[in-house]
């Protein structure tokens, strides 16, 4: 009962929902029960609420800070092992492109489905992505690119990780206006998405790979 | 006027913040503005009214005294305060600037123009998007060659030239760059109008490769235009200052691209209009330009439709009442519709909606020259047009182009539309083209040629 109360509360953006999960905790509340069918299946719900046009990126990112603070509430009465996330995606807009709405929506959608998110920002060097995918154990490093003298410079990250021998080591996809399958496909991406909520199927279906690879 | 050296002190010293927090600033006070000041979507008025315009005007002026500019470089917000912001829309509606572009007997004059004015838009059109070498040279020409087209507004980007693609920062986009500034300046003396204005470098992106697209018998101030926009939304940076000094040290004409998008930050028409006048003001306060394009599009790329005509509108018309800066856009389809009855719709549309709206001058992105022509032809005819009769024309235009829409798979090619070797329209094209314009007449575009 109280995990589908938090779960509505955060789907509202209601900080309430604080409230709730500290109420549940005292009640002796299955904490892993609190974070999955509270928190995670509220997230879920503003995805698909974004996805029915009735959120927007604000609430994308108001619903991903309440989560936060709901997940820092929780976490203390976790259990050390629980479980793997989605995955871990470094994602930002290659060297030359200042264009941030798309990579941040794609940011957050996958948050929002379970994975672990970082940032890079605008005007990434190529090496950056690749040092920062390392850095963090990354499996996926995602690019955007809205611009047609930005798109080699995701080849360019490509490039870097077949000639450090890392190719195998982590995923790449990408997106932005301009971009498409088949510019992925010449420069050997492994995925292209047209938009924030397909870009979460594409790391999904990449992540069901690897682990079927390593199966 | 705001000097733009103050913009180094606003950018070096102005609040800290981080992207997102300034993006959910935004995002808050656009919906808090636009509620306070009532303004409201209106499917049944995409021609903007007065007391619309003045809501958005002022939402607008309140936004960026609010929010701000967000500098990417120094994760700063550059601040102005209300009155500035006033002063920057009074100096320009107190002597609304007059721009000249192109040279002799090409030479163009852009000027502040109101929703009721008799005098047509001008028409800048040029190809739009990722264009291929092979084509590159006759699809420029079918714009160039056109007699309604005054000027290349825009010309898209080249995807490689021998092979050679044009990498952000590198010696290549200079190469593709120059290579497609020379060509543009080719086609130019071959239709005859060596004086063209070549508008918006589009195949550089960074400044080392702008900045080297400049210079004698290159791109020069008469015939070029240089980007100090980031779009969307608020966003500067040290380049974009950079490149607006530039230009206000050469004199060229910066172009000032005021877009605001429909389903990221803003969840509505209403909200973009807002975020489009406040683009306006604070692109015009540190780039002094004298011509601004203003624009918006959903998140999902469709563009063209009733609720971002309105937003446009709603901007234009707050532009023509309280800044009278020469206003500018697009009136084209989108891309997947190009070349087809629905794309030619779609442009025919916009050209009703940038006329009635008050646009001094507009282009057509992409398409071919033959939509060119068929926007120059709108242009002109439906100029002056009373703000009523032109919104219910726009209406029933527009849903003429949704219903084709539903029927067109895809766009048609710009080989399969034009004779590569003759630069002619090809006879499909040209039946569509036909088709179209006795559709427009009957809904009331009333064509002076032929």
């Amino acid at each position: 009962m109280n995990a589908q109360e938090i779960a509505r509360r955060v789907a509202d953006l209601d900080d309430a929902a604080l409230q709730e999960v500290r109420r549940a905790l005292e009640a002796g509340g299955n904490p892993v029960e609190l974070l999955k069918s509270g928190v995670v299946r509220g997230l879920e719900m503003i995805g698909q609420r974004f996805e029915a046009k009735e959120y927007f990126l604000p609430e994308l990112m108001m619903g991903g800070e309440l989560a936060e603070k709901c997940i820092a509430l929780i976490d203390p009465y976790l259990p050390e092992d629980r479980g793997p996330s989605q995955g871990v995606v470094v994602i930002g807009a290659v060297q030359g492109d200042l264009h941030d709405i798309g990579f941040c929506l794609v940011a957050k959608q996958l948050e929002l489905s379970g994975f672990v998110v970082h940032k890079l920002g605008v005007n990434v060097p190529a090496l950056a992505f690749i040092d920062k995918a390392q850095e963090t154990g990354a499996d996926i490093i995602g690019l955007s690119a809205f611009l047609i003298t930005t798109i080699p410079n995701c080849q360019e990250v490509v490039q870097y990780l077949k000639d450090m021998g890392l190719q195998d080591r982590f995923r790449v996809i990408i997106g932005g206006a301009e971009t498409s399958q088949e510019k992925a496909d010449r420069m050997g991406a492994d995925g292209w998405a047209p938009n924030a909520v397909e870009a979460v199927t594409v790391c999904k279906n990449l992540m069901r790979q690897k682990a079927e690879r390593a199966r | 006027m705001i000097p733009i050296m103050e913009f180094q002190q606003r950018s070096l010293r102005g609040p800290v913040k981080k992207s997102a927090e300034f993006d959910l600033g935004y995002a808050r006070k656009v919906r808090e503005l636009v509620a306070k000041h009532q303004i409201a979507y209106d499917a049944e008025a995409l021609i903007v009214d007065d007391p619309t315009a003045d809501a958005i005007f002022q939402a607008g002026v309140e936004l960026l005294a609010e929010v701000g500019l967000f500098h990417l470089d120094t994760q700063r917000v550059v601040q102005f305060s209300e009155s500035e912001i006033r002063e920057v829309a009074t100096h320009y509606f107190t002597n609304p600037p007059q721009q000249q572009f192109g040279a002799g007997g090409d030479r163009i004059s852009v000027a502040y123009r109101t929703s009721d004015d008799r005098r047509p838009p001008i028409l800048a059109g040029g190809p739009a998007g990722s264009i291929q070498e092979e084509w590159f040279v006759p699809y420029v020409q079918s714009f160039a060659q056109e007699e309604t087209n005054r000027a290349l507004g825009i010309a898209g980007g080249i995807a490689s030239v021998g092979g050679v693609e044009p990498k952000a920062g590198t010696l290549s986009e200079v190469y593709c760059a120059l290579w497609e500034s020379r060509k543009l300046l080719e086609i130019a003396g071959n239709v005859g109008r060596p004086g063209l204005h070549l508008g918006l470098l589009c195949t550089a992106s960074t400044a080392g490769a702008i900045l080297a697209c400049v210079g004698p018998g290159l791109r020069e101030p008469h015939n070029t235009q240089i980007g100090i926009h980031i779009i969307p939304e608020q966003k500067i940076d040290w380049t974009r200052l950079l490149l607006a000094q530039f230009c206000q040290d050469r004199g060229i004409t910066p172009w000032t691209s005021c877009m605001s998008m429909v389903g990221a930050l803003n969840r509505n028409g209403a909200e973009a209009a807002v975020g489009i006048v406040a683009n306006l003001l604070g692109q015009l306060a540190y780039g002094h330009g004298t011509v601004a394009s203003l624009f918006s599009n959903h998140l999902d790329g469709r563009w063209a439709d009733a609720e971002t005509q309105w937003a446009f509108s709603g901007a234009a018309r707050a532009s023509e009442r309280h800044v009278r800066v020469a206003i500018s856009g697009v009136c084209g389809g989108m891309e997947k519709y190009w070349r087809t009855e629905a794309g030619m719709l779609q442009a025919a549309a916009m050209a009703i909606s940038n006329t009635a709206s008050g646009f001094a001058y507009c282009w057509i992105a992409g398409h071919s020259g033959l939509e060119a022509r068929l926007v120059g032809e709108i242009l002109e005819a439906v100029a002056g047009m009373d703000r009523d009769r032109a919104n219910e024309l726009l209406r029933k235009v527009l849903e003429l182009a949704d219903g084709k829409i539903k029927e067109t798979g895809g766009p048609r090619a710009f080989p399969d539309a034009y004779d590569l070797k003759t630069v002619k329209p090809k006879p499909e094209l040209l039946a569509d083209y036909h088709r179209v314009k006795e559709n427009l007449n009957r809904l009331g575009v009333p064509f002076a040629r032929g």
